[in-house]
This record gives C-alpha cells, structure tokens and sequence, in this order.
C-alpha cells in the first residue's frame, strides 16, 4: 500500500551549542541550528515507509526563513517535497495557534496524507503539545511515544512506549503519530542527496498572522540556584537500599 | 566567477561539508588510531564514503558525479584530513590524479569505463609517475612502452603510488616513454590492476599516512591494448603536469584540514590543562601561538578556495594551486608542530592523534611537488626563469 505521509519538522538551535550566561541568565545559541531530534527521527521513519510500500513524504516547517535550511536537510535525507510555512517565531505563538497553521495546511495538502508523523516533542521548548493538538484538530486519532510502526493490508501496527512498559496497537489510517527515540537511527544525508535536494520542490506559504492575544510572553529565565548535593544510593540490592534510606531519614530526623 | 565576494561558501557547500564533518567524527575518528598502529588501509570506510558520494564530488553527474564543483571537492578532503590525513589522501589523489586526467583527457568509452564507477565509488584508481630515480623531472622516466602485435609492453618501476594495490584499486594511469611515437616521448597508458605483469610491491613502511596504500610497482612485459592510451601519444607531460595541478590544490586541502584538526586538539588541551593555577591558554607564550595559528589557517584556506575556484571557473590554475599547496603544506607542518609542543610530554606519547598528526604532517610539503620544486614553478610563472 502505497503511502502519503507529511512530517511535522521543528527548526531549533542546536543543543549541543547552546550556553547560558550565569550572570543574565540568557542563553545563547551559537547560531548553528538544526531540524528537532524527534522530528528527524520522524523523517527518517517516514522516507522508510516509502522505500518500503511506495509513497510520497512531504515535509511541512513553520518557521522564519531559515526553517527553509531545515526542509533542505529532510529533502537531502530522501523527503520528496517541502512546504514551508512563513511564521516570524514559530515560540512566540501559542502552541495551538501552531497546530492550527500546520492542521489547515495539511487539509489542504493533496493527496492527503494517510500518516503524520512528527517528533514527540521539540529540542528547545518541549512541550510535546503541537502534534496531539493536530490530531485533535483534524480529528484524527494520534498516538505519542512511538517505538515501531508496521504496515500491512492496509492496516498500520504501532508499538509505543508507555510508563510501565510496551504497548501495540492496530489503526487504520489516517493516523498522527509521534516518534521517540528507538524507533530508528536518522540516516545522514549521502552528498547525492544534498545535491538532489536543491532540485526538489519546496511551496513556500504564508499563513494568516496569529492574533495578538495567542501571543506567548516568556519571562526573563534565570539559572536555578543549585541546591544542597543530595544522597544517591545505587548499585546495591533494594533491601540493603532501603535500609540505607530509612537510616538516612531518622539521621536528619525527618521521620 | 564573481571578482570579489564575502568569501563564505555557499549553503550547498556548507552541507556536503557537514554531512563529511559527521561521517568523519563517526566513522573515522573513533578507528584513526587503530589503522594508523596497524598500518591498515580502511577498504570498507572507504568503500562507505563512495557510496556516500565523496569520490565523484566535482566530476559531472553525466559521469556518475555530484558535478558539486572544485571547491566542494576541497572543502571534501579538508574535512577528512582534519579527522585523518591517510582517509583524505585516499579520496583526494583518486578524485584529482586519477578521475581527473580521465575526465579531460579520456575518450568516451574510457570515461565510461573508468571514470564513471570511479565517482561512484565502485572503485578507485592510481597514477604513477615518479619513478625511483626521480620526480618531478618527468622527462627523465626510464618506464618504457614497446609496440608489439597491436599493443603495448610496459617495462619499468615506478615508486610512490598512492591506490593501486588496494583490494578497491581497479586501474593505475602509468607515464612511460613510447617508443612507436618516433621521439621516445612521454605519454599515459591507463592500466586495469590485474593485467598481467603488474606487479605491486609490497606496500612501503612510512613516516605517516600508515592508513593509506602506497606502493612501488613493476612492470613486467605488462600487455595493454591500444585504446589503453590517455589523451594524444607522445602528450603524457602535458598530461601529467594537468594532473599534478588539481592533485596540488588536493594536497593545499589536505593541509588545510591536518592543521585545523592540530589546532582544535591544541585549543581542547591548552584550555583544559591547568599550570600554575589557570589553563595554560592564558599564557601569552601559548595563546599567541594559537592566535597565529588561526591567522594562517585561515589564510591557507583562501589560497586553497580560490585555487579551487579558479579550476572551477575553468582559469588557468599553474600558480595559484602552487601557491596554495606550498603555504598551506608549510602551515600544516608548523601547526602540528605546534599541537605536539603545546601538549609538552602528552603529546609525544602515541595516545592521543597529536604524534599522528605531526607524522602525517611531514609528507604534505613533499608530495605532489616539494616545497623547492613549488618554489621553481612559481618562479617560472614569474617570469623569472626561463
């Protein structure tokens, strides 16, 4: 069965690069800026499916105008077309003021996609919101903490993480679905692709400015004051742990 | 070619140069040290860098190339010497001493049949030329070519060969005297590595670039048909000296990466260790080391950029590439040199890539034309000697 499949990319500054100034608490970035971990793993999962059942992969970024940067790499990796959505600072929005951008782009996509996949949540801000908001707001069940996906008649089996183990499900498409880690190991782009990339097509659209109250004010961070060191008991067997815990409590009197 | 620009390199440049920059880190740097001890020739990470398309960057995609140009193709090898010289010769020499002179010389059917798995990376090829008693005087070569029944009979040594006893080598561009052409003069016959008669020794023990193949070979009564011939009979030193052109701004390359990789080891080190109770980065005695470093690294590499993209926009490349390859080979020297004195004990203990590189270093104002004979050249193009 062939598939179309979009992929919901985030553009973020490279973690690895980013420091914080003590004294201000600001962080900066070094400039260098990358596609979101998950979300990288979530084009890789999805340029498998095609090479295994035939397809398309379309990949959508809303972001300023270097999340072109962003879809270049995803169309180096094997996507086949971009669409990029002209949103100034995609975290200064609120996070459904995003899914709302990305779900009405996606209704418009023709075909339309029989999966979405993005990352579970983004490298910088984290909050995990933007992919389950777009299910909801397509209608479209989703399911998060994805680990594996197999397609068969028609049919798709998804294993995903939970808090005390594994869980797999059946679902018919259409599906969002979001990638975690383990699912697959994102494949660096062959220099064939970067040149092949540059030939393929990326719509560039400019969605409708968000209100000005979904706007998200962030206050000034600041850098936690470090805490007194805690006690880490580990290596040992639970009994032995748990004494050393109780011990520990009467010492500080605390029981 | 624009007259004058920001000098930065484009977006597309930028990413061949970070998907090489991550391959590098993650498939050549944590096995550099084994290869380099055992003096092993990585033929399956050279084998993955063909696939990844590092062989036929600048050869056009007609060929089985990128068509990426000839500053891509040395932002290529930079990347990989500053991981591991002997990966980066590898890749370097098969691209511009091999491909090259296919690529401008050729016939069709020659291209087709060497060329184009060359930029695939289905297989690598060789050029010989130096000999064992002598280099750069190519006119002085003592391998000989007879006509006989149709074909060719080579007899001879040469010495130095970088990629023609690897299990990867497919072909090796041979200059030799052709005694047919009426004069005795030089020209190139390209030679499949199995033929029989060509016999690669035993490969040599050196200096540095343990990991890379480098070879004497001998020819013995070895047969080629006539279509073995590269470019016109009687033209092999025109041949030759195109090659050595591109394979100069390769080496510039080379160096380029070797001494940036010898100053990021040197920064870690200097702002790691601890002397007299501050990094011994503080010290003026080390950071204006490091500060001249950086000025003529960064120097090197636009001399080696604008060689390239001088080659790339078809000018005439003779001087530019000589000036490139002779600066930029003495940088990479002097920031090795650097590194290991910057490391103190550390340095000279075979434990960390600081001794590989100060080995590596060495060859870079010696291969592909030595500092002297770079000097001669742009002398020449000067006008100053005839």
């Amino acid at each position: 069965m062939a598939l179309t499949i979009a992929v919901l990319i985030k553009q973020v500054p490279d973690m690895g690069t980013v420091k914080i100034d003590r004294a201000t608490g600001r962080p900066s970035f070094g400039g260098q800026q990358v596609v979101s971990s998950y979300d990288e793993i979530a084009v890789e999962e999805a340029i498998r499916l095609k090479e295994a059942h035939g397809g398309e992969v379309v990949v959508l970024c809303a972001g300023g105008p270097s999340a072109k940067d962003a879809i270049t790499r995803s169309l180096a990796m094997g996507a086949d077309r971009g669409v990029h959505l002209a949103l100034a600072d995609p975290n200064a929005a609120d996070t459904l003021t995003v899914a709302g951008v990305l779900a009405a782009q996606l209704r418009a996509l023709s075909p339309s996609p029989d999966v979405v996949l993005a990352g579970q949540a983004s490298d910088d801000y984290a909050t995990g919101q933007v992919g389950a908001q777009v299910a909801e707001l397509l209608g479209w069940p989703h399911l998060s903490a994805v680990t594996d996906v197999a397609v068969a008649d028609g049919e798709l089996t998804v294993e995903r993480d939970t808090e005390d183990g594994k869980q797999v499900c059946a679902v018919a498409p259409p599906v969002v679905l979001l990638a975690l880690t383990g699912l697959n190991e994102p494949r660096l782009p062959s220099l064939k692709g970067i040149m092949a990339a540059k030939r393929k097509p990326v719509e560039a659209v400019t969605p409708p400015a968000p209100p000005a109250e979904d706007r998200v004010n962030w206050d000034d961070p600041y850098v936690p004051e470090r805490g007194a060191a805690g006690v880490i008991v580990q290596d040992v067997p639970p009994a032995e742990a748990a004494e050393r815990l109780v011990a520990w409590l009467r010492e500080q009197r605390l029981v | 070619m624009t007259t004058c620009s920001m000098f930065e390199l484009t977006d597309e440049q930028r990413a061949l140069r970070d998907t090489i920059r991550e391959f590098a880190e993650a498939e050549i740097a944590p096995h550099a040290a084994e290869w380099d001890e055992r003096h092993v020739f990585p033929t399956e990470t050279i084998r993955q860098l063909g696939e990844l398309g590092a062989m036929g960057v600048a050869f056009p995609e007609e060929y089985g190339g990128l068509g990426a140009g000839a500053v891509a193709q040395a932002v290529v090898v930079e990347e990989l010497a500053r991981i591991d010289s002997s990966v980066a010769v590898t890749v370097g020499a098969n691209a511009s001493i091999a491909g090259e002179p296919i690529l401008l010389f050729g016939t069709e059917e020659q291209k087709q049949r060497w060329l184009v798995p060359l930029a695939r990376g289905e297989h690598i090829g060789a050029f010989a030329s130096t000999e064992p008693g002598g280099g750069s005087d190519v006119r002085a070569a003592t391998t000989v070519a007879r006509r006989e029944d149709g074909c060719w009979v080579l007899n001879g040594a040469k010495a130095f060969t970088t990629n023609a006893g690897t299990d990867l080598s497919a072909f090796c561009i041979v200059t030799a005297r052709t005694e047919a052409d009426g004069g005795g003069a030089l020209s190139t016959l390209i030679v499949p590595t199995g033929t029989p008669g060509y016999e690669p020794q035993k490969p040599y023990r050196k200096l540095g670039w343990h990991a890379s193949d480098t070879r004497e070979l001998v020819f013995a009564d070895c047969r080629v048909p006539d279509d073995a011939v590269l470019g016109p009979l009687g033209k092999g030193a025109r041949v030759f000296l195109t090659a050595l052109d591109g394979g100069r701004i390769g080496v510039a390359a080379m160096s380029v990466g070797l001494a940036q990789g010898a100053l990021e080891q040197a920064m870690a080190y200097a702002k790691e260790r601890i002397a007299f109770g501050a990094p011994i980065a503080r010290q003026q005695a080390i950071h204006f080391k490091l500060a001249d470093l950086k000025t003529q690294i960064e120097a090197a590499r636009l001399l080696t950029y604008r060689a390239a993209a001088l080659k790339e926009a078809g000018q005439p490349i003779t001087e530019a590439a000589a000036v490139a390859k002779l600066f930029a080979s003495e940088v990479a020297v002097r920031a090795a040199e650097e590194n290991l004195q910057i490391h103190g004990g550390f340095g000279y203990i075979e434990e960390s890539p600081v001794p590989r590189f100060y080995r590596d270093a060495k060859v870079l104002t010696i291969g592909e034309g030595t500092s002297e004979i770079l000097k001669y050249v742009i002398a020449r193009q000067m006008d100053l000697i005839a």
